[in-house]
This record gives structure tokens, sequence and C-alpha cells, in this order.
């Protein structure tokens, strides 16, 4: 450009002086993770159709079961799963025929057959899913974790969710920090744009690297001599430091999203669909120090299926399974599985009898199923958690959870054990109480731990 | 809000009206303040009601008192004197009130406009059929409730449950499977029987008599029965479909409302506000047991909290009492208020209030740095008639305010956190004023006071002040977020303050940026004026040869593109399209006519690259126009569709779209119309409802000259609502290679050309000289 810019020594990038709100802290308690992948499949897949065997459904088929529990529509005749299960690997967990890649990994596995919820809608179950209440405005669990413990890489976001195509139910309530620092609300990515510069707002480079290389050091030169005669005053020396973290995040941003940089091996392993795209990004994002991604179905809600759960189930599952195995594998390949906590589970499971077709909700034939709050089916791998276990159970027809109850404040104390906190202890101040992700509930479930 | 502090409203009647502008004799003016209780978090469902009181009590009492009286929702407060009764005590006050469905007008309506006469019978069709399902449906689960059987279960489990609690009935209820509510109807009914309620024990035989004489006297039928739900009780049954059928009625009612009132709004009628009125009946309040709403205890009156109205607060008497709330809450002899707002504009002012837990002036908030200062400040403004005006004058003016930022070592070694106020605390501008900061040194900022809002969104950027921006409070906004905006469901006393590369990108990498520093370079001659712009000073030797840059930034001209995007009116008689106004605002991936639809003129009409919507009438066709950019000879190809739903097809909310493709110079080349949708029926599939309302726009061997336009061109017919249409259309040139597509070519406005001089500009709006006050 021919410019006369200010000479400038060159900037240190990594001496930076003042902690940010995202500086990486240490936990209070040993840790076993330190780092979560949380595969969100929004709109609640059916326990006995994925991790919870029922031949006493195939016994009642077509009559009722002897469990009343009160539904959100109108259920009928028990329903049995269209699907096979077959026990897998040493462990010998029985698993659905539709995920024949997750079940190839099975005794990384520890599957909670007996998680429930408050409230059969998706709304409320998402809420507590995700941030430990079914109403309030509260921070979420990312937000929480990333307050926690800041991220390794400041030149990505800390806490970042995936979700192709648009926003999950509830939108960016999913991911709000709420009263925490904005700095710990998680990002919104949508992976079905695959152009990485379009990814994160405004990280798309507006002029070429040296023009903007050029003009960050003339403002560096400026801020500097506006900060000479103001000495201490860490919020400029911050900011000064902002822009150097946001050029480089430009470039770690346009890096992490590029897919092209993997290996050809590893693409086939994870398959080029969306969902391979977005489970190969988020090891890409973990394995640079990102504390937390959500890694959603797409979104609505793609699992709800009151009609027809078995093509419904066996579409999803193909997305899905491959992608999810790859990442499992991909990951203990590289030692990554050893300190990361991969969740697998929706907001809620859904009703082992046949959904009644009704106006307003499904019209199309009885051969869905309905919400469930009652009992539902999730695993977590990684980190900590018991390998190639199977944790609790539900009834005789997967309704309800019955032996070794885990509710999802369980869930949270139990994850926030393995990332180092003490969920009762693990507070912030507002509105003059502590608050915490569980609120006055949960229990670690000490049961699951390695 | 933005007038009464302009006005300099006394801040005890500011209080009052926001809290009870409808029970004072003084006309609807004020009516606007209420909005402060009515666009709080909102649950539809009736179960999460508690929570949205609990949102009321919490706001009101932490913003005007500085008290957490939330904490007592389920227990007696920890830390303060604030018992759960008295939690309670103002829970009725919030119960008992209720947020009319629509905004009402600040001022008496005019005759009848033709926006009146549009939107009213819409508006009513859809309230008759939300109250014509919810009777539908009642009447089906009363028939249920009246079997003999079913009418046997409720009563043996009412008798059952005679001397239970409530939340045992209702897990009774739930083990089951019955409805609470009949439950409880029939629970009060066998309390009034005398064989029933004395009976020690019920066998089948008696149970069987009891069900028959019910059933052959005809009682089951009749209102009073237990089974016979009234509509306010439809809320208590509602399944999913129920709600969803409801709630997503409710919601198109809603859109049509908003557009009216919007749209009346900018054609002049008297502008709307969300208020609150109080319940038709007040209904006492009980402690609810561990804050379970299930299990209600001891009644409550409506009073003040004790700590302040004393131990025996006098009894709230006007409605659900939120006028005498109001009235003790400013009442003199109340300290908190006026030391609670007092401690808040020295916050604004200096940063950080003198009290730092602005909300919370409890036992567990932070103590006052200068309690003196607090109790004098607060004493002022009460004897200045609650000015807000004077005290920000009496502070401003003071020696401590004055002070400069500049660092001293020695008083920083013995007051690092400037408690004491050595200096003043330099400050970042928050993002309102960093926006309009730049609007500013651009020369653009539209400083008009009030008026509609606007998209923060938008290409290009809307001028008008930021605290006019949109802010939905279901959406948080990633940009807002990334600046330390609050979440707009909940009080906050006071911002975050976090530095975030997010931030920085928006500076280094945004459109709006660019666009005002491109502003600021061309609006200034050199560069003294670009820093006296920016910075409101002139460069120094240094700055002056860094910032040295000698062309002026070129303008780039583009080709013009193939397609526009806008709205204008057929003429049916010339078979023309008359007029054709472009869109000139692009929000997201959606040309429009405002950065905030919709728009006076044409509604809502809009267009993305695969579809729309059409303007409100068949006057406001939304046009999708090409530009033959040479002759010859194309074929026209594509698929229109206008999907609906089931809730429209059921209760026939539109009445379809019509859609032509007119040639400047040839008229209409075809016209498709889609009439109103056919009903639902049981059984149907989903895939076979979608075909029925699509069709394929082809048309062949078109001829067109250079310039000539070719027009796809949607109109609502007669009604607008549910007209959201698909059809992205491609041209492809006969016996050439030249193809335009519709969804491909679509684009927002050209970009901002970058140019040296422009991103020197945007050095100045990036600098912490901008971004700070000292």
């Amino acid at each position: 450009m021919g410019l006369p810019w200010l000479a400038l020594p060159a900037m240190a990038p990594e001496a930076f002086a003042t902690p940010g709100p995202l500086s990486a802290k240490s936990p209070p308690l040993p840790a076993r993770a330190k780092r979560i992948v949380h595969f969100f499949m929004n709109g609640g897949p059916s326990q006995v159709d994925t991790l919870d065997p029922k031949p006493a459904l195939a016994t009642y088929a077509g009559r009722a079961i002897p469990i009343h529990l009160r539904t959100e529509r109108k259920t009928g005749a028990a329903y049995p799963s269209p699907f096979a299960f077959r026990k897998h690997g040493q462990s010998g967990i029985e698993i659905s025929e539709i995920f024949p890649n997750i079940a190839s990994m099975a005794d990384e596995l520890c599957v909670i057959r007996s998680m429930h919820t408050e409230v059969p809608n998706h709304e409320p179950s998402l809420m507590m899913m995700n941030c430990g209440t079914v109403t309030q405005v509260r921070p979420s669990f990312g937000s929480w974790v990333t307050y926690g413990l800041g991220t390794e890489n400041q030149n990505l976001p800390g806490f970042i969710a995936l979700c192709p195509g648009g926003l999950p139910v509830r939108g960016t309530h999913n991911w709000r920090s709420a009263f925490l620092p904005g700095a710990y609300q998680g990002t919104h990515i949508d992976t079905r744009e695959t152009r990485p510069e379009r990814l994160i707002e405004n990280i798309r480079a507006s002029q070429g690297r040296d023009a903007q290389r050029r003009q960050l050091d003339l403002l560096a030169a400026m801020n500097r001599r506006h900060s000479e005669d103001r000495a201490g005053d860490a919020n400029l020396e911050s900011r000064i430091q902002s822009f150097e973290l946001a050029y480089r995040m430009q470039m770690e941003a346009a890096d992490v999203f590029d897919l092209s940089r993997e290996p050809a091996s590893i693409r086939e392993m994870y398959g080029d669909t969306q969902y391979g795209r977005q489970a190969l990004i988020a090891r890409r994002l973990i394995e640079r120090g990102v504390r937390f991604v959500q890694v959603w179905h797409g979104a609505g809600q793609p699992w709800d299926a009151h009609n027809n759960v078995k093509e419904n189930h066996t579409r999803l599952a193909a997305e899905c399974d491959r992608p999810i195995g790859a990442f499992l594998r991909d990951c203990k390949q590289r030692g990554l599985l050893d300190d990361t906590l991969v969740i697998w589970g929706g907001e809620f499971g859904r009703t082992p009898t046949v959904e009644l077709a009704a106006f307003g909700s499904n019209l199309n034939g009885d051969n869905g199923r309905d919400h469930n709050s009652y009992g539902f089916s999730m695993w977590v791998a990684g980190g900590g958690m018991k390998r190639g276990h199977v944790h609790g159970a539900t009834d005789d027809f997967g309704f309800r959870a019955e032996q070794d109850r885990v509710h999802v404040h369980d869930l949270h104390a139990t994850l926030l054990r393995l990332m180092g906190f003490d969920h009762e202890k693990f507070t912030y101040r507002y509105a003059g109480r502590d608050f915490r992700l569980t609120d006055v509930h949960g229990r670690v479930v000490e049961e699951i731990l390695a | 809000m933005i007038g009464a502090f302009n006005a300099d409203m006394p801040y005890d009647r500011f209080v009052v009206r926001q809290l009870a502008a409808d029970q004072l004799e003084e006309g609807s003016a004020h009516l606007p303040a209420l909005g402060f209780l009515s666009l709080g978090f909102n649950t539809p469902r009736l179960t999460n009601q508690p929570d949205n009181v609990d949102d009321r009590i919490d706001t009101v009492t932490r913003t005007f008192l500085g008290l957490t009286v939330s904490c007592a929702r389920c227990h007696d407060h920890k830390y303060d004197p604030i018992p759960t009764r008295d939690y309670y005590s103002l829970y009725g006050v919030f119960a008992n009130t209720h947020s009319p469905a629509d905004p009402a007008p600040a001022a008496p309506p005019g005759p009848a406009s033709p926006l009146d006469r549009y939107y009213l019978p819409r508006l009513a069709t859809r309230l008759a059929a939300i109250d014509g399902y919810k009777r539908e449906r009642l009447a089906e689960i009363a028939a249920e409730a009246r079997q003999p059987e079913t009418v046997a279960k409720y009563l043996r489990t009412a008798w059952e449950a005679r001397g239970m609690t409530n939340p045992q009935v209702e897990n009774l209820s739930k083990e089951r499977n019955l409805n609470l509510r009949i439950l409880q109807r029939w629970r009060a009914w066998t309390a009034g029987d005398r064989t029933l309620s004395g009976a020690q024990q019920l066998d089948d035989a008696t149970l069987d008599a009891i069900v028959r004489r019910l059933a052959d006297s005809g009682f089951l039928e009749t209102p009073a029965a237990p089974p016979s739900l009234p509509l306010e009780d439809f809320i208590h049954v509602l399944t999913e479909g129920d709600f969803n059928t409801t709630n997503n009625l409710r919601w198109k009612r809603d859109r049509v409302f908003a557009d009216y009132a919007y749209r009346g709004a900018l054609l002049g009628a008297p502008p709307r506000a969300m208020q609150v009125a109080d319940n038709a009946r007040i209904v006492p309040a009980h402690v609810f047991i561990r804050g379970n709403p299930n299990d209600p205890g001891a009644e409550v009156p409506p009073q003040f909290l004790s700590v302040i109205g004393g131990k025996q607060p006098a009894r709230f008497t006007h409605g659900a009492g939120r006028l005498d709330l109001a009235r003790a809450i400013v009442d003199p002899s109340n300290p908190l208020t006026a030391r609670v707002w007092v401690n808040r504009v020295w916050m604004h002012l200096f940063g950080e209030g003198l009290t730092r837990s602005a909300s919370d002036f409890g036992t567990r908030g932070d103590e006052p740095s200068h309690p003196a200062m607090l109790d004098f400040l607060a004493d002022s403004l009460m004897r200045d008639d609650w000015s807000t005006k004077k005290l920000i004058r009496r502070i401003v003016l003071s020696d401590a305010y004055r002070r400069s930022s500049s660092d001293n070592a020695a008083a920083r070694a013995i007051d690092p956190d400037n408690r004491l106020l050595w200096r003043h605390n330099r400050r970042r501008l928050d993002f309102e004023a960093l926006r309009d900061s730049m609007l500013v040194a651009a020369g653009r900022l539209d400083e008009r006071i009030g008026g509609p809002s606007f998209s923060l969104e938008s290409l290009p950027a809307d001028p008008r002040r930021t605290m006019y921006a949109f802010v939905e409070r279901e959406r948080a906004q990633a940009l807002l977020k990334a600046f330390d905006y609050a979440d707009p469901e909940r009080h906050t006393e006071q911002r975050d303050n976090t530095t975030v590369p997010q931030q920085s990108l928006f500076l280094m990498n945004s459109e709006f940026v660019a666009e005002q520093a491109r502003r600021l370079s061309e609006r200034s001659p050199g560069i003294g004026e670009m820093f006296r712009h920016a910075l409101g000073r002139l460069p120094s030797e240094a700055e002056r040869a860094a910032f040295a840059v000698s062309e002026p930034c070129a303008s780039a001209p583009g080709a013009a593109p193939p397609w526009r995007y806008g709205y204008g009116e057929f003429d049916a008689a010339a078979g023309r399209v008359a007029a054709f106004t472009p869109f000139e605002f692009f929000v997201e991936d959606t040309w429009q006519a405002a950065s905030l639809l919709p728009h006076p003129d044409s509604g809502v009409a809009s267009l993305t690259a695969t579809g729309g919507a059409p303007g409100p009438d068949a006057r406001h066709a939304v046009i999708r126009r090409w530009v033959a950019p040479s002759g010859g000879t194309v074929d026209i190809a594509g698929s229109l569709s206008h999907p609906v739903d089931q809730f429209v097809r059921r209760f026939g909310l539109t009445d379809g779209i019509r859609a032509r493709i007119v040639h400047s110079r040839l008229g209409v080349l075809g016209e498709w119309t889609f009439g109103p949708p056919e009903p639902v029926t049981a059984g149907e599939s989903s895939e076979a409802a979608k075909k029925a309302r699509k069709v394929e726009t082809a048309v062949a061997g078109v001829e067109v000259r250079a310039g000539d336009t070719i027009d796809f061109a949607v109109d609502a017919i007669e009604d607008a609502e549910e007209d959201r249409f698909t059809w992205s259309p491609s041209i492809t040139a006969v016996g050439g290679d030249s193809k335009w597509k519709a969804a491909a070519d679509f684009a927002g406005p050209p970009l901002e050309p970058r140019c040296p001089r422009s991103q020197l500009a945007q050095v100045l709006l990036m600098s912490n000289e901008f971004a700070f006050v000292d």
C-alpha cells in the first residue's frame, strides 16, 4: 500500500499480562476430565429402540400394558421396537441394530438406562438438560463449565454449539450464559455452512492479511501511545491484546473448520456428510483446547418421532451413527478419550406405547411414540466413567426408570465432579444468593465412576 | 421511559406509574409505563405461573428496594428479615394482575380506518377458532369423564382422598391416570354429599348406586357436574396436541395483531403499549409450603414488607394492590427507595455505585463506601421533589466527579480499587454508546427521539440511535452478547465488563464499522478533520505522518446485477406491472422495505433466495425482477408452492396467493392461483398435502431485448395472512450458455469497497482513545 506506517516494535503475542475471563483455570478438586462433547439428540430418541431392549413389548404387542402413566397425548397399546438388539463387545451391552458403529465401541460406553426428568415437554426438558431448571432463566451447563475452567485456547470461543441449518427448539437459551458474564455464552455455529470464514460472525478478515496486519500495527502504535500517560490500566491493556487475539482467531478458526487439512482416511472414517463434518469439527475443536462442544442433530427437534418412529429413527441413526462411532474411535486412538467426556442423549425419552393420531400433534397413523420424562437412556464415555457398563433399569416395558434412578441433576452433579467441581460448592452470587447448576438437588452417582 | 427522563418526571411518580399507571385518574398518557411489569419473563403454561409471578416480585423488589425478596419463596430469607409470608403477600399482588393479550392504545381510538376494517375481522376469526377448539375439546373430555366406569373411578378416588394433603392428591391422580382438575371438582362434590363424606366404607354396590343415580338424574350433563369443565379450566386439562393447537393459533393471531398495531402506529394511529390490569376476580394468596404451588398453606393478606412497613403493615385495599404497593415503595418513610435510586444514578456516572451491589441492600450486599454521602444524596433527592436531573447536576458538579482519571502511584498503593474516589474511573463505552459514537464520527447519527425500532442486522445500517434497536427477548443476538448486553429476560443491576475477541472482530471486520469508516473518510477533506470528527482533537505530528494518505477512495462501479427485489402493483387492464419500488434493506438473508417489518406501505413483503411473502393486498405484489442483459430467446423454469400447516387448513386462515410472470413488453406470460386451502382429513399423508399446493411455472421461448424485465410477482389476493411461498425461478438462454438462477444468484447489497483512507479512518474508530472516556 506504500503507506508510511509508524515504526513499531514487533508485538510478542504470547506475552499477556492480564488474565481474561476465559483464561484457563484449575478446578478445586482433582479432575478426571478436561472437556466435554455433548451429542444432543434433540427431540428425544426412544430408549426402547436404541439402548434399552424390552422383549416384553413384543409379548404385549397390540395390547394394553399393565403400567399406566400419564402421557401428553393419547397413547394406546404396547408398541414393540421395529429394531433388533444384539450384545456387543466384551461387556455384552445390548444396543439396537440402528447403531452398528457406536455399538462397536460398546466397551467404552457407560449406558445409563434409568434417566428421568421432570416434564414430558420439549422446552422445559431442554432447559433441564442444558440449564438444570425447567423454566427459570439460568446459565447453561457449558457456560458453568467455561466459567469454572476458562478455556485452553484463547483463539477460539470456549463453548461452542454446533447445529446445522438453524437452531434447536428454545434456540440460544440452550447455551445461554444468563447471569454469568457474556463471555461464557455458547457460540452457535451453523455447520450446514461449509465455508470456514462464514462460520463465526465477523470472522472473515475484511481485507487482505498484510493490509490488516499493517492496520492493526498502526492501531497498536496509537494505543501504546495512548497508554503511555495512562499507566496501570488493565482495561486498556486487555483491549489492546484482544485485537491480537481476534487477529489470530481469524486464522485459527479458518484452520479448525477447514476439514481439507484432515487426511483422507480420517474424513472417510467420519463420512462426508453434514453430521460427519460436524463430528470431525468437534474433534478438531477439543483437540485445540475448546472446553465444551455441543453437537446438535439439527434445527428444531428431529428425533421427535410422534409419527413413524421406524422411519425417523432409522434415518437419524444412519446420519449420526458412523460419525459418532468414528469420533469415539478417533478420540481413543489419539488418547483424547481419557480426559474427554462424551455424552449422548436427548432431553427425554419416548413412550413404549403407541401414540394415537390426533389433530394438533400427529395426523399420520398410529406408528410413533409420545414424549416420556419418566424414563430414558443416555450414554457417557471417556474421562473417569466406567467403561462397558450399564447402570440402572426401567420397568419391564421401558416406561419408567425403576432401578438406580438417575435424575438430570444427578447427571450434572456427576459430570461436574469429573470436571473437578463439587456441585454443591460451585456457585455464582446473583440476586442475593449463591446459584448452582443443580440448584438444591443432585447426587454424584458414584456407581458409574471408574 | 425516555420521555419521562427527558421531562424529569419526579422519580416517585415515575415508580408509581411503572407499577400502577392504570389505577391513577390521569388519562391514558402514562399507560405505556406498565410495560415494565408486562414485558418480563413469561411462559405460557399455567404450571409456570408461579415462576412468572416470581420474576415480577424479584424484578420489582430488587429494582426499587434493593431487596432480594425472591429468596423467601421456599423458606424465610436466609440473611435478611424477609419472612415467606411477606413474599406471598406480594405474590397475591402480582398473581391477581394479568397482561391483557394485546397492547392497548395510549389514546382513545378514532373512527374506523381501512386498517381496522382489514384486521379486526381477521383477529376475530382467530379468536373464535381458539375458543371453538377449546369448547370442542372440553366437550370431548366431559363425554369421557361422564362414562359410568370413569365416574366410579373418580368418586372412589375422591372418597379415598378425603383427608389427604394436596400433594398426596396430586400423586394419587398421577398414579391412577386421572385428571387432577376433575378429581378436585369431584372431591368438592363428595365433601358436600353426606352419604359419601360420612361413609366409613364404600363397597362397589353403593358406589354403583350413586353413579346410577347421578347418571339417571341428568346431573352429569349439568354445568355443575365435575366433568363439565368451564372454558377457563381448559388450561388445566390440555394435552400436548391441545397446547400446540391453541398456542399455534394464538401465535398466528398475535402475529396479525402485531402487524395491525405496528402498521397502525406508523400510519398515525395512537401508539400502543403493553399494559397490565387487575384480574376480574381477586383471589386471596396463600403461602406455598416449601414453594410448592400444589401445597398451599395459610392465607396471607396483600400488604407491604414487614421489615419496612412494621409488624402490622396496612393491608392493601385497591384491587390487586399494585397502587398501594407503589405508594408504599415511594413513601418518604421508606429508607430504601431513595437510596437505591441515588446509588444507581451514582453508579451510572462513576462506573461503580457507592454500594456496589446496586440491587442488594440486604445484609449480604456490599457496605456503602460513603454512607453519609448516600444519606445526603437520598435526602436531597426527596427535598428536590425527587428530581433526577437535579440529582445528576449535584453529582456532576462535585469535586469527586470532576477529578481526572490520571494515575497516582501513592494513592494506588493505598486504595488500588479506588473505593475512595481519589480519581475518576476510566470507562469503556458500552455497545450503544460505541455504535452511536461511530455514527456521529461518520456524520450520520439519526438523533430523533421516539418512533419505531430498527434492526441492528440490516445492510445498509440504520443510523438510528442504538437504544431504539429491536431486541428480541427470546433470542440472544451474538453481537450484543459479545458486548455484555444484559439478558433481556432478567433484572440485571449492572452489565459485566468483559473484553473478548468477538468485540474486536466486530470492529475489524463488520460491514457496519467498514461503512462508518468509509463515511468518516469521505466527510473529512484532510487528516485533521478526520481526527476531529473521530476523537475531537487534532493529530500530533507523528500521527499526521502515519496517517498521511494521498488519494480519496474511488467508488467501484460494479456491473448491475441481473436480479432486482422490490414490490409493486400489477395493472390488470394494461396487463403490465405498473410500478416497481426496490427494497432498501437487506436483513440477514432477506430483502425488505424497512429494517424492521412491517413497512407501512408494503407490509411484510419480502424476498429470500428461495421465496418470500407478498404485501398486504393485491396492489402490493412482491416482485423478483430479472433484467435482460442482452436480447435473445429464453426459457423460464421453476416451481411455486404455498405450504400451509394443518392449523391454517383446519381453520381456513388464508385465501391463498396469486403468482404472475409479467414481461415488460409482452405482458403476462403465465398466471397461477392457489385458493383457500383444503380442509384436513384424518389419516392423510403429509406428503400428499404438500404436493397439493405446488405447481410448475415453466414458460418456453420468451423473446427479450436488452433492458426488458421479466417480473415474478406474487400477491395476496385479498387476505395477506399465511401467504409465505417458495419460488426460485431460473431463466435459460435458448441456444446459449447463459443461465440465471434466482436462488444461486441471490445476494445482498454490494459490500463497501475497502481503500487505504477508510482503513485509516477505521483505525481511529477501533482505538482505545475512541472506546474509553477518561
